[in-house]
């Protein structure tokens, strides 16, 4: 199984582990994690065949669907508390910024997560044109900081005037109780209150399991029924692994994503008639 | 010695995906009961979608066992007479220490099966919901997860209207926790995502402001039906048939649409705890 991110959270590390147990436990088979530390590390793995699953967002797998098409299939999302299936991107200020809005983003330093990011890159892009924004020529300057952790701490350092940066567990009205903000505060690296959003993109659909299909469809329905079943079977792990009560897995297909599939079409036609610069 | 141990834990899986008969034997409710057996030519074209699915993907012949009613269908599979069984809470009351629930179904719309907290003060002198009768709850919120489905909750569990004093409900969770501290209702009532974003704050540096709590409820609501099984089932074969239910609805529609029809407007089938038809505390 492939997994990206950091090792740095240990709720993280608890949830890949877990996970791991689990399945192992479900198949009768010893279960690899391949922890990758980019996003392109999981895609590659998953196209060539060198993972049988990966956790993946909707961007990363759009990549795998360029790649090798039918071979590659969601099976699993998370649907939350109160039946949603999505999140949001960010765009995250320090606290003491004079900039409040998106035209106050003009000529001004963006940073973007990494290239296969869907909330830290394709999907915010895609609003901004939405929005008349081009975000090739609109910013001063961009660069892919090459994580939510990097670019949390590269805005807090003065890097960038503004990041781009995963937001859940919540909607813009409500506010985000979830996200890479919150990782961070949680790891006490920054404090939640140096930070404001100023704008946001969503929801995208949230990131899923994705399997090989060429893989024997008795593992591919346990792996479905084991992973599905956690939340019951585990009420007490679930929220200790960092879920939210009440969340809970729920069957997903090709079309959940076929939004980000064409987002990233686009902007891979896009970048290739720009020379691939952020 | 690696490819040794891989090959040889293949052959296990193999063997454990076998029951002991190859067969799975589903409860059907008709006016006659009868043995088990394949599906007829009478059967319609949902319920040949639906065994012929489940045979495909598991590999083993599945048989259709006409029984009576639901209570006839509960001891037949508490009797090993039979694999899998919708039941209701009532029917399952009998068998509960030899079966288990694995499937429901959420409706077009419906909400995740959340559990549902109450609490009150840590201090105060309800230590358990029969303490709170004539008191008022307050409610975070005014959205399906935050009042209906924790009314049901209580309801299902004999704490129904006229149990409690006349509510409060207030715009969101931070609120209901301001009025229980500020002395306007005795216990607080939300949704455990609600509650799990309040009262444990990911900043280890914010103060929960429900620690000086006490939980008296964290429960799901009751389902009205379930998917049964024996608690002796492999869980290897347990999580294959979760897996195979999942995607039914996108993966064999008519399929879906018979095997679900116990429930108006059913949108999928979801796993489940094996207790999903008790009012547990």
């Amino acid at each position: 199984m492939a997994v990206s991110g950091s090792n740095d959270d240990p709720r993280l590390v608890k949830r890949r582990s877990a996970y791991q147990e689990r399945l192992s436990q479900a198949i009768g088979l010893p279960v690899k994690l391949y922890e990758s530390s980019d996003y392109n590390g999981v895609i590659q793995a998953m196209s060539s065949g060198q993972v049988d699953l990966a956790q993946m967002a909707g961007g990363g797998y759009a990549n795998v669907d360029a790649q090798i098409g039918k071979l590659a299939a969601p099976i699993l999302t998370l649907r939350q508390a109160e039946g949603e299936t999505g999140y949001y991107s960010a765009l995250v200020v320090r606290a003491d910024s004079p900039i409040r809005s998106l035209a106050d983003m003009k000529g001004r330093s963006l940073g973007y997560v990494d290239f296969n990011s869907t909330s830290g890159y394709l999907v915010p892009r895609a609003k901004f044109r939405e929005q008349g924004v081009d975000p090739d020529t609109y910013f001063g300057k961009t660069s892919f900081a090459g994580g939510h952790t990097q670019a949390v701490m590269a805005l807090a350092n003065g890097q960038f005037d503004a990041a781009i940066l995963q937001a859940s567990g919540g909607d813009p009205v409500h506010g985000f109780s979830r996200g890479a903000l919150q990782t961070m505060a949680r790891r006490k690296l920054v404090n939640l209150k140096d930070f404001r959003i100023i704008w946001t993109a969503g929801p995208i659909p949230s990131e899923a399991f994705v399997v090989r299909t060429d893989r024997p469809q008795a593992m591919i329905d346990t792996v479905r029924g084991a992973m599905g079943a956690l939340p019951y079977d585990e009420p007490d792990l679930w929220v200790e692994i960092g879920q939210l009560d009440g969340s809970a897995y729920t069957s997903v297909t090709r079309d959940h994503y076929k939004d980000i599939i064409a987002l990233r079409a686009a902007d891979i036609a896009q970048r290739r008639g720009q020379g691939g610069r952020p | 010695m690696r490819k040794l141990l891989l090959a040889a834990c293949a052959v296990l899986l193999v063997a454990a995906a076998k029951t002991p008969s190859d067969t799975l034997r589903i409860a059907a409710i008709q006016p006659t009961a009868g043995p088990c057996a394949p599906l007829g030519d009478g059967a319609s074209p949902g319920e040949k979608a639906f065994y012929g699915h489940l045979a495909k993907r598991l590999g083993m012949k599945v048989l259709k066992c006409p029984v009576v009613d639901q209570a006839a269908a509960a001891k037949a599979l508490a009797a090993g007479e039979l694999d899998m069984a919708v039941l209701d809470p009532s029917s399952f009351a009998p068998v509960a220490g030899v079966t288990r629930a694995i499937l429901t179904i959420r409706p077009a719309g419906g909400l995740n099966r959340i559990p549902v907290m109450v609490a009150a003060p840590a201090t105060g002198p309800a230590k358990r919901l029969e303490d709170l009768r004539s008191k008022t709850l307050v409610f975070g919120g005014t959205t399906p997860a935050a009042e209906a489905l924790p009314r049901k909750v209580l309801a299902d569990r004999g704490f129904g209207p006229g149990f409690f004093g006349k509510p409060r409900v207030v715009e969101n969770a931070e609120a209901a926790v301001a009025a229980l501290h500020a002395g306007g209702a005795d216990a607080i009532v939300l949704h455990a995502a609600a509650w799990q974003r309040l009262c444990t704050p990911d900043d280890p540096k914010v103060k929960s402001p429900c620690g000086d709590l006490k939980v008296l409820l964290r429960a799901r609501p009751v389902a009205a039906q379930a998917i049964l099984v024996r608690k002796d089932i492999a869980d290897e074969t347990r999580y294959r048939l979760i897996g195979i239910h999942m995607p039914l609805h996108v993966e064999n529609r008519s399929a879906f649409a018979w095997a679900s029809s116990w429930t108006p407007g059913a949108a999928e089938f979801e796993p489940t705890e094996a207790l999903a038809l008790v009012a547990t505390r």
